[in-house]
């Protein structure tokens, strides 16, 4: 079983690579530098105003740690499918978790780690703590986060959800207790209480394996966990993991009223709503457009942005036009009454419709922006020319590429 | 004569599926294709929905063929695919809509007849939720609904008893026999011989994309005296005689 977690281990670890690339592309690598070195230089300043023995530093110290602790959570790598095909093998899935609890650990105690890091400075200005009492701190978080991660095993085993009150206690109140006691009286009388918390937690997370495991929660938790991972990933990149998830997004309803409700307008409709709902390319959408509104507000050259909003008009234009054929593999596009060439209409109104959208929201960027009016005049001459040009010639020629 | 067709021959790519297949659906009958895996079922219908053009052949509704006249064509045919088919992005409210939209129908009586519908497949308190995460007999049913609130003069149903639950199918056969009363015709393919010998009024047995025999209970009790006396007796000796040639 251990054998399984290290091969989905490794496979995780190449796809979150492949992610971490785009993420880390040059513009966002210069940005973080920027936004990381303006953090640094404003805690340098912060600190040296601290005169230290104030009475809000420790409690801050201990929020950051609490903080600091409940980050990272434990990956599981558990597959939906995994519940029909390793039922057979559930008892010998305490090897596999143990696999996934080192790994989640190192994980955690370095974002533990970092967060230690960072506080040093402030601890030892604050409270005067020299360098052992600092070590003794490092103690107390990692333990607690090794016993926090063994929760987090256990409550993979608990068959029903009334332990809500169960993990406030042992993932908030306990490392609480024991923070305030490492900040307020002694380190390593704290470090030792936390050993003594950690050791039953990890004794609980062995006595555990011969329990049923709650195979609902561990899919859902896991499923739960590498969402936020691909939404994180969907502000840099298109993440095939994601799209598909749709949202009601019921305060829309009155958007899709505008449209009218009759054969031919069909698929205006579905275009609409598929769009606006689909977490694909509608909000790829919404973020060239979100992109573009800030470009233009922040590049103080004139010329540049108003080029800016026609790089962007195409971009928007050029990403939506593959979404013609999203209803094709719907039999039921073939077999309703309704001309073909009806969807192509719908289509390319709703284009023009979201086109024009994005052009008005640019206009009052480019107005906020002082942009002179003769540049925006001539600007928008050409996302005229731009729409037209994408959504009748070359509209028509993709369309006609997918009929055949 | 509702649904006639005529010598087809078609398939996937150019090695014909089905073989000079002629059978018909009259006003006011339930027929059933009947045919083992892969014997050609599907393909056949999907010849008269109209997904597929026939190499030979004609498939004509009401005398219409697809080729000439494809929306008039089209408008008279209600379709209910094996695998629930819906759209991922919209609700149960908007699935009709789109119907009624599609088959330009009048709002207020096809909400009427929806509503009823929904109802009887108890769905009516799930109109702002999506099918797509219903259960796959509960998607069944929305199937069921769009379909059967359309005007149309030929309904295909695909294995339409898989996942349903028994009062659904009940439901479902009653819905079947009220349109049949009004006229239309109900080209039906199924696995479960016995519910359709008990309703079907005349059946179609394909076996390897030809029509293998074709006719009522008792016409085809006489063509195989020796096979048994049930569909599915007899169903199953042709099977299994068809399988040691």
């Amino acid at each position: 079983m251990n054998k399984i977690f290290q091969k989905r281990l490794s496979n995780h670890l190449v796809e979150m690579t492949k992610y971490l690339k785009y993420v880390f592309n040059d513009f966002f690598v210069i940005a973080l530098m920027f936004f990381v070195g303006g953090l640094g230089y404003a805690y340098s300043g912060f600190l040296k105003q601290l005169s230290g023995n104030l009475w809000w530093e420790r409690p801050v110290a201990i929020v950051v740690l609490l903080i600091g602790l409940q980050l990272g959570g434990l990956a599981t790598l558990v597959k939906s499918a995994d519940k029909v095909f390793m039922a057979p093998k559930e008892y010998q899935f305490h090897s596999y978790f143990s696999g996934a609890f080192i790994y989640s650990l190192v994980m955690g105690m370095i974002i533990d780690l970092i967060t230690w890091f960072v506080l040093m400075p402030f601890l030892s200005i604050s409270i005067g703590w020299g360098i052992s009492q600092l070590i003794g701190l490092l103690l107390v978080i990692l333990l607690l986060k090794t016993g926090w991660m063994a929760y987090q095993v256990v409550k993979l085993y608990f068959q029903l959800n009334h332990h809500m009150v169960m993990a406030f206690v042992t993932e908030l109140v306990l490392p609480l207790i024991i923070l305030v006691l490492a900040l307020y009286f002694n380190v390593w009388a704290a470090a030792l209480l936390a050993l003594l918390i950690t050791a039953s937690l990890l004794y609980a997370a062995s006595l555990i394996k011969n329990e049923l495991l709650n195979w609902n929660y561990t899919i859902d938790h896991e499923d739960a966990r590498m969402n936020r991972i691909y939404h994180f990933y969907s502000l840099f990149t298109e993440v095939p993991e994601l799209s598909g998830r749709i949202h009601r997004r019921k305060y829309l309803d009155p958007v899709f009223k505008l449209l009218k409700r009759d054969q031919g307008h069909l698929y205006s409709n579905l275009y609409l709503r598929s769009l606006l709902r689909d977490s694909g390319p509608g909000s790829l959408y919404f973020r060239l457009v979100i992109i573009a509104l800030i470009l233009v507000l922040i590049i103080p050259n004139q010329i540049i942005g108003a080029l800016m909003t026609v790089i962007f008009v195409y971009l928007v234009g050029f990403q939506l036009i593959p979404f013609y054929e999203h209803f094709d593999s719907n039999v039921f596009t073939h077999i309703y009454p309704v001309n073909q060439k009806r969807q192509l209409q719908n289509f390319r109104a709703i284009v023009q419709l979201l086109l024009l959208f994005e052009c008005f929201v640019l206009l009052i960027a480019m107005l906020i922006a002082r942009i002179t009016i003769p540049i925006i005049l001539i600007t928008m001459v050409v996302w005229l020319i731009e729409g037209y040009v994408l959504t009748v010639p070359y509209l028509n020629k993709k369309a006609k590429q997918i009929r055949n | 004569m509702s649904l006639q067709v005529e010598d087809l021959t078609g398939g996937y790519s150019s090695v014909p599926v089905l073989k000079n297949e002629t059978f018909d659906v009259k006003d006011g009958e339930l027929v059933s294709l009947i045919g083992l895996n892969g014997a050609g079922k599907s393909t056949t219908i999907n010849h008269i929905i109209g997904l597929m053009k026939p190499f030979s052949g004609a498939i004509k509704v009401n005398g219409l063929q697809i080729s000439k006249d494809t929306e008039k064509y089209k408008q008279q045919i209600a379709y209910i695919p094996e695998m629930p088919v819906l759209y991922q992005d919209l609700t149960l409210k908007e699935h009709i809509d789109t119907t009624i939209m599609a088959y330009n129908l009048d709002q207020k009586e096809a909400w009427d007849q929806a509503n009823e519908l929904l109802k009887m497949f108890r769905l009516d308190k799930r109109l702002d939720w999506f099918p797509a995460n219903f259960s796959k007999g509960m998607r069944q049913k929305v199937m069921i609904v769009c379909a059967f609130i359309t005007n149309a003069s030929l309904y295909v149903i695909d294995e339409p008893f898989l996942g349903l639950d028994p009062l659904a199918v009940d439901d479902l056969l009653r819905l079947i026999e009220k349109k049949k009363k009004a006229g239309a015709s109900i080209l039906m393919s199924t696995h479960v011989l016995d519910t359709a010998e008990k309703y079907c009024d005349r059946f179609v047995l394909i076996s390897k994309g030809e029509i293998q025999t074709e006719g009522t209970m008792d016409q085809i009790r006489e063509k195989y005296p020796d096979a048994g006396k049930s569909l599915s007796d007899i169903y199953l000796s042709l099977a299994r005689d068809g399988k040691n040639e």
